[in-house]
C-alpha cells in the first residue's frame, strides 16, 4: 500500500519539477526583455535580429525622434482643441472652422511625413532584409491602418 | 462460516486443550469465536467495490514492478514537461504581443484614438 503511493508521489513530484524547469527555461528570454529599461526596443532588437551596433544606432534614432513626436502631438492636440471650441460656438460651418480643419489636416500630414522619414531612417540602420520587413510591418500598423484619419479626436497617448 | 469446526480433527490440540486448566471460566462460545477469528484471518481480502479502492489496489499491485514504475515516471515527466512548454509558449506569445503594441503606441500615440 505504502510503496505504490510513494512511487506515485515521486512520479508526480517529478512531473511538477519537469513543468517548472521547462516553463522557466521557456520564459527566460521574455523575462529578460521585461527587465530591460526600454523593453519595447529590446523586443525590436530581437524581432528584427539586430546586432549590437545596429541596435545602438536604432536606439539613438528612436531617442532623437521621441521629442519631435511629442512636440508634434502637442500641436495637433492644441489644434484639435481650437477646432472643438469653434464647433461648440458655431451654428454652421464657418470659414474659421474650415481653416481650422485644414490646419488640423496639414498638421497630421506633417506628422505622418515626419513619422515616415523616421521609419525609413530606422530601416536603413537595419540589415537590408530586416529593414524591408520593418518598413512593411510598421507602415502597415501605423500609416496604412484603415481607421486612420477618421473617428473622434482624442489625446495622444504619449508615455 | 458454514463449516462447523471442532478440535476433534486435531487429536494433539484436543489433548492439549483437555490438559489445560483454567481457573477463570471461559466466556460464552469462546471456542467458536476463536475459529471465526482464524477463518477471517485466513480468508482472502475482500475487494471493495468503490472506484477509489480499485484504483489504489491497482496502483499498489502494479507500481512496485520496476518496469511499470519506470513507464509511469516517464509518462508523468513527459506530461509535466509538455505542459510547462505549452504554458511558456503561450506566455511568451502574450509578452511579445504586448511589447509590439507598446512600441507601436510609442511610435504612433494616436493608435486606437483615431
Amino acid at each position: 500500500m505504502q510503496r505504490g503511493a510513494t512511487i506515485l508521489g515521486i512520479g508526480l513530484a517529478g512531473a511538477l519539477l519537469a513543468y517548472a524547469c521547462v516553463y522557466f527555461a521557456g520564459t527566460a528570454a521574455h523575462r529578460e526583455l521585461l527587465r530591460d529599461q526600454t523593453p519595447e526596443l529590446a523586443w525590436l532588437k530581437r524581432e528584427f535580429k539586430l546586432g549590437d551596433a545596429e541596435f545602438a544606432e536604432v536606439a539613438r534614432q528612436h531617442a532623437a525622434y521621441l521629442p519631435q513626436c511629442q512636440a508634434m502631438c502637442r500641436r495637433i492636440d492644441e489644434q484639435d482643441e481650437r477646432l472643438k471650441q469653434l464647433l461648440a460656438a458655431a451654428p454652421a460651418v464657418t470659414p474659421e472652422i474650415e481653416a481650422a480643419l485644414a490646419e488640423a489636416a496639414r498638421l497630421r500630414a506633417e506628422c505622418h511625413g515626419q513619422m515616415l522619414r523616421h521609419f525609413f531612417e530606422m530601416s536603413r540602420a537595419m540589415p537590408p532584409e530586416q529593414g524591408r520587413r520593418f518598413l512593411a510591418w510598421i507602415t502597415e500598423r501605423t500609416l496604412l491602418r484603415p481607421e486612420r484619419g477618421m473617428g473622434p479626436m482624442g489625446q495622444a497617448a504619449h508615455p | 462460516m458454514n463449516t462447523k469446526h471442532t478440535n476433534e480433527s486435531d487429536p494433539a490440540l484436543s489433548a492439549a486443550l483437555k490438559e489445560w486448566k483454567l481457573s477463570d471460566p471461559l466466556p460464552p462460545r469462546f471456542q467458536e469465536q476463536v475459529w471465526k477469528r482464524i477463518e477471517s484471518a485466513e480468508a482472502p481480502p475482500v475487494t471493495r467495490g468503490s472506484p477509489w479502492s480499485l484504483l489504489t489496489d491497482w496502483i499498489n499491485a502494479m507500481l512496485p514492478r520496476p518496469a511499470l514504475a519506470l513507464a509511469c515516471a516517464t509518462v508523468l515527466l513527459l506530461v509535466g514537461g509538455a505542459a510547462g512548454w505549452a504554458q511558456a509558449r503561450h506566455e511568451a506569445g502574450q509578452v511579445g504581443d504586448e511589447l509590439e503594441a507598446r512600441y507601436l503606441r510609442v511610435m504612433d500615440p494616436y493608435q486606437g484614438g483615431r
